[in-house]
C-alpha cells in the first residue's frame, strides 16, 4: 500500500473536517435550514470519502441521491412546515434526562467502538480491486444478487405510493 | 429448480402489482371490498405454492438464498396472519374511508417481505427484505388519512425503526469487516474456529439491537404500545402475528445458527433481556385501561416467552419457537379481528366491552377464546405453545428463568380475565346488538377454529416444526 | 492511501453523532436528517471494509447500494408522515406528540 503521501493526508483531513463538521453542524445549528446545509457538506465530504477509496460509481450514486433527492426533499418538508422565523428552530429535547441519556449512551458507544476497533488487527489484503469497479457492480448485482435487486425495486414502488397515500389531501372535498 | 423456489413471493407480489394497477382504472370507492378479498385468495394461492415446498431443502442464488422447512414454515405464518386479516380488514376501513385496494396491496407487499424473510441467508437479502416489511408498515400505519393518530403512531415507528436499521447495519458491517464475507454460511465457519476480537461480540450485540425493535425486546419495545393505539386494528393485527414471526424466523437463522460462535457475549445478554421483557410486559399490562395497550403489553410478554426458548439454543427451542409464533399469530389476528368489529368504534377502552356476551355472544366468545389461549389455559392452544417453551428452557437448564416466566406468566391471569369479566359480569351500557360482516365473521371462525384445534390436536403441527427445526442446519 | 483504522475512526465518529442527534433532538425532520447520518458512517464503514479487506468480491460496495436506496425510501415515507402530521397539528417537534408516553 506504501507511505501515504503529503497530499494524501491533507485530502483525508479536508474529507474528515467536512464529513465530521457536517455531522456536528447538523446536530449543534440552531436553525434546521443551516442544519440542511450543514447536511449536505457532510454527504459530499462522504462522497469524497468514497472516490478516495476508489468508488466512483458510489460517490457518484451519493451525490445524486443525497444530495441530489434526499437533502432536496428534506428542504421541501422544512420549507412546507416552519411557519414564522427560522431561528432557533433545531433545538434538543426539553427533559434534561432524555439529554442526558442520549449523551451517555452515544459517549459509551463512541468510546467503546473506538478502543475496540483500534485493538482489533484488520487482516488487510494488498489487492486493488478490478480496475472497472462499475461493471463489476453490475455484473454482480444482476448474477450474484438478484433477489435483493428485485425486492429494491418493490421496496421503492411501496415507499413512493406510500407516500402519497399517506399525503394525498382527499380530492373530492368539495 | 432456480426461480421456482420464489413462486410463493413472486404471486404475492404480483398480486399486489395487480391491485395497485386496477386502482388505477377505478375510482376506488371505500365501500369496494373486492380488492381485500382478491388479495386474500392471491395469499391463499401463494400459501399452497409454499406448501409444495416442504422437504425441497435447497440452497440457490451463490448461497444467499434458502428454502428448507423452517423457511417454508414462516412463510404459511405470514400467509395465514395476511389472509385472515385482509378477510376482516374491509369491514372497519371502509367505516374509516380507506380504500381496501390500497391495504391489500401494501399487506400483499409486506408479506412478501415476510416471506423472503426467513429464506434470506446473506446479510443483504435480509436487511431490505426487513425494510420491505418496515417500509410496507409504515404506511400501514398511516394509512388512515383524516386523523392525527395514526400517522403520530406511523412516524414513532419509523423514526424508532430507522434508528434500529441504522445500528443493524453498523453490526452487520462490522461483523462483515472482521469475516470478509456478507453470507452466513461463511460467517458461521468464520466464527467457529478460534478466538475472535471483542468487536464481533459488539456487532452481534447490535444486531441484536437492530432486530430487537422488532421483536419487542425491552429496551426497545417503547413504540409498541402507542403505534398498537394509534393504528387501524387489521395493520396492528397483522403487524403482531406478521412481521414479529418474520424477524424472529432472521434471529434464528443469525444467533441460532450463524452467530453461535459469539454466544459467549449475546447468549447472557439475550437471557437477562427475555427475563426482563416478560416481567415487564405482565407488569406493567395490569394497570391498562385501554384494550389495545394491554395487548401490546401482552405481545411484548409473548415476545419475552419466545426468546426464552431461543436461549435454549437446541432444535426443541427452535421447535417451541416455530409453533409459539404460529399459535400467536392465529390468537392475535382472532382477538384483533374482534377489537376491529367491535372496540374500534368505542375508542378501545376495555369498560366498552362491559356486557358484550348479551350484546354480541359470538364476539364475546371468540374474544373469550383467545385470550384464554394467550394466558395458556387448556386444552388451548397458547397452553401447548407455553408448555412446548418451558420444556425447552428447563431441558436447556435454564430452569430460573423458566420459573420465574411460570410464575409472570400465572399474573397475566389476572389483566386476561378482567376483559373475559367485563364481557360476561358487567351490565351493558348500551344494548344494541353489534354489526358483524361476513368477512369478519369468516375470519373469527378461522381464528376460532384453529386456536382450538391446534389445542386439541397440536401434533401435526408440532411434529412440522420439530422435523423443521431438526433439518435447519445448513 | 490511508490506513482503514482511519476511515473506521472517522465514520464512527458520524456515527455517534448522528446517534446522539437522533436520541436528543426535538424537530422529527432533524432527527430524520441524524439517522441519514448513522447510515452515511455505515456506508463509509462498508466501503472501506470492502476496498481494504475483501477487494475481490467487493460485498460492501454492492450493500451501500441497497443501503442508499433503502435510506432514500425511508425519506420519502418520513416526509409524508411528518407533512400530514403538520397539517393538524402545526407542528413538527416530538415533544408535542405522544411521544415516549409508554
Amino acid at each position: 500500500m506504501g507511505e501515504p503521501t503529503t497530499g494524501k493526508i491533507i485530502v483525508f483531513s479536508v474529507l474528515t473536517a467536512m464529513v465530521i463538521g457536517g455531522g456536528l453542524g447538523v446536530v449543534f445549528l440552531r436553525n434546521v435550514f443551516h442544519a440542511l446545509v450543514a447536511m449536505v457538506v457532510c454527504f459530499l465530504g462522504v462522497a469524497g470519502v468514497y472516490f478516495s477509496l476508489q468508488a466512483d460509481f458510489l460517490a457518484v450514486m451519493q451525490v445524486l441521491i443525497y444530495v441530489g433527492a434526499v437533502a432536496v426533499v428534506i428542504a421541501f418538508a422544512v420549507m412546507l412546515t416552519r411557519r414564522g422565523t427560522m431561528a432557533d428552530s433545531n433545538r434538543f429535547v426539553a427533559s434534561g434526562l432524555q439529554l442526558a441519556i442520549g449523551a451517555a449512551v452515544a459517549a459509551g458507544v463512541g468510546v467503546a467502538l473506538l478502543r475496540l476497533i483500534c485493538e482489533t488487527a484488520w487482516q488487510a489484503s494488498g489487492k486493488f480491486p478490478a480496475t472497472d469497479v462499475t461493471r463489476f457492480l453490475g455484473e454482480a448485482l444482476l448474477t450474484r444478487l438478484p433477489i435483493p435487486f428485485e425486492i429494491a425495486a418493490v421496496l421503492l414502488l411501496v415507499a413512493l405510493v406510500g407516500a402519497v397515500m399517506i399525503a394525498l389531501e382527499e380530492v373530492h372535498k368539495s | 429448480m432456480g426461480v421456482g423456489l420464489l413462486l410463493p413471493e413472486i404471486i404475492a407480489c404480483m398480486g399486489g402489482l395487480v391491485i395497485l394497477t386496477e386502482r388505477l382504472f377505478s375510482k376506488g370507492e371505500p365501500e369496494r371490498k373486492d380488492a381485500a378479498w382478491f388479495g386474500a385468495s392471491v395469499l391463499i394461492i401463494a400459501g399452497v405454492a409454499a406448501l409444495r415446498l416442504l422437504g425441497v431443502n435447497e440452497t440457490a442464488f451463490h448461497g444467499s438464498y434458502r428454502v428448507d422447512d423452517l423457511a417454508v414454515y414462516f412463510k404459511l405464518v405470514a400467509v395465514v396472519a395476511g389472509a385472515v386479516t385482509l378477510l376482516f380488514a374491509p369491514d372497519l376501513l371502509s367505516q374509516r374511508r380507506v380504500k381496501s385496494g390500497d391495504f391489500a396491496a401494501l399487506v400483499l407487499f409486506a408479506a412478501t417481505g415476510m416471506m423472503l424473510l426467513p429464506s434470506a441467508l446473506d446479510f443483504i437479502t435480509l436487511f431490505i427484505s426487513l425494510e420491505l416489511i418496515s417500509i410496507s408498515f409504515y404506511v400501514l400505519i398511516g394509512i388512515q388519512r383524516g386523523e392525527v393518530r395514526p400517522a403520530e403512531a406511523g412516524l414513532k415507528y419509523l423514526l424508532l425503526s430507522g434508528l434500529a436499521s441504522a445500528v443493524l447495519l453498523y453490526g452487520m458491517s462490522l461483523i462483515y469487516g472482521l469475516t470478509g464475507s456478507t453470507y452466513l454460511t461463511a460467517i458461521r465457519q468464520a466464527f467457529s474456529v478460534g478466538e475472535w476480537p471483542l468487536l464481533a461480540g459488539i456487532g452481534s450485540l447490535m444486531i441484536l439491537v437492530g432486530l430487537g425493535l422488532k421483536i419487542y425486546l425491552v429496551p426497545f419495545h417503547m413504540w409498541a404500545p402507542d403505534v398498537y393505539e394509534g393504528a387501524p386494528a387489521p395493520t396492528v393485527a397483522f403487524l403482531a402475528a406478521g412481521s414479529s414471526a418474520a424477524a424472529l424466523a432472521a434471529v434464528l437463522r443469525l444467533f441460532g445458527e450463524s452467530l453461535t460462535g459469539l454466544s459467549g457475549v449475546w447468549l447472557p445478554v439475550l437471557l437477562i433481556l427475555a427475563v426482563v421483557t416478560i416481567a415487564l410486559g405482565n407488569i406493567v399490562a395490569l394497570p391498562q385501561t385501554n384494550i389495545k395497550r394491554l395487548l401490546a403489553y401482552s405481545s411484548i410478554a409473548h415476545a419475552g416467552y419466545i426468546l426464552l426458548a431461543i436461549v435454549a439454543q437446541s432444535s426443541a427451542g427452535t421447535a417451541a419457537v416455530m409453533y409459539y409464533c404460529f399459535l400467536y399469530a392465529i390468537t392475535t389476528v382472532a382477538a384483533f379481528g374482534v377489537i376491529s368489529a367491535f372496540a374500534e368504534t368505542s375508542g378501545g377502552e376495555i369498560r366498552s366491552f362491559a356486557g358484550l356476551a348479551r350484546r354480541s355472544p359470538f364476539l364475546a366468545f371468540v374474544m373469550l377464546i383467545s385470550l384464554a389461549s394467550l394466558a395458556g389455559i387448556p386444552p388451548l392452544a397458547g397452553f401447548m405453545a407455553k408448555f412446548a417453551v418451558f420444556a425447552a428452557a428447563v431441558q436447556a437448564g435454564y430452569v430460573v428463568a423458566a420459573g420465574i416466566a411460570l410464575l409472570l406468566s400465572v399474573i397475566s391471569i389476572y389483566y386476561y380475565f378482567m376483559v373475559i369479566r367485563a364481557m360476561y359480569v358487567d351490565e351493558p351500557v348500551e344494548t344494541a346488538p353489534i354489526p358483524c360482516g361476513w368477512g369478519t365473521q369468516a375470519a373469527l371462525l378461522i381464528g376460532l377454529g384453529g386456536i382450538i384445534l391446534l389445542g386439541l390436536i397440536p401434533w401435526p403441527l408440532l411434529r412440522l416444526a420439530q422435523e423443521a427445526a431438526n433439518f435447519a442446519r445448513f | 492511501m490511508m490506513d482503514l483504522s482511519c476511515y473506521l475512526g472517522l465514520s464512527t465518529i458520524l456515527f455517534v453523532i448522528g446517534l446522539f442527534g437522533a436520541l436528543t433532538k426535538r424537530n422529527a425532520i432533524v432527527v430524520l436528517m441524524c439517522i441519514e447520518l448513522m447510515l452515511n458512517a455505515v456506508n463509509i464503514n462498508l466501503v472501506a471494509f470492502s476496498r481494504f479487506l475483501d477487494p475481490g468480491q467487493l460485498l460492501g460496495y454492492l450493500f451501500v447500494i441497497f443501503t442508499i436506496a433503502v435510506a432514500a425510501a425511508e425519506v420519502a415515507v418520513g416526509i409524508a408522515l411528518v407533512l400530514v402530521l403538520n397539517r393538524y397539528r402545526e407542528t413538527v417537534n416530538l415533544d408535542d406528540f405522544i411521544w415516549l408516553k409508554g
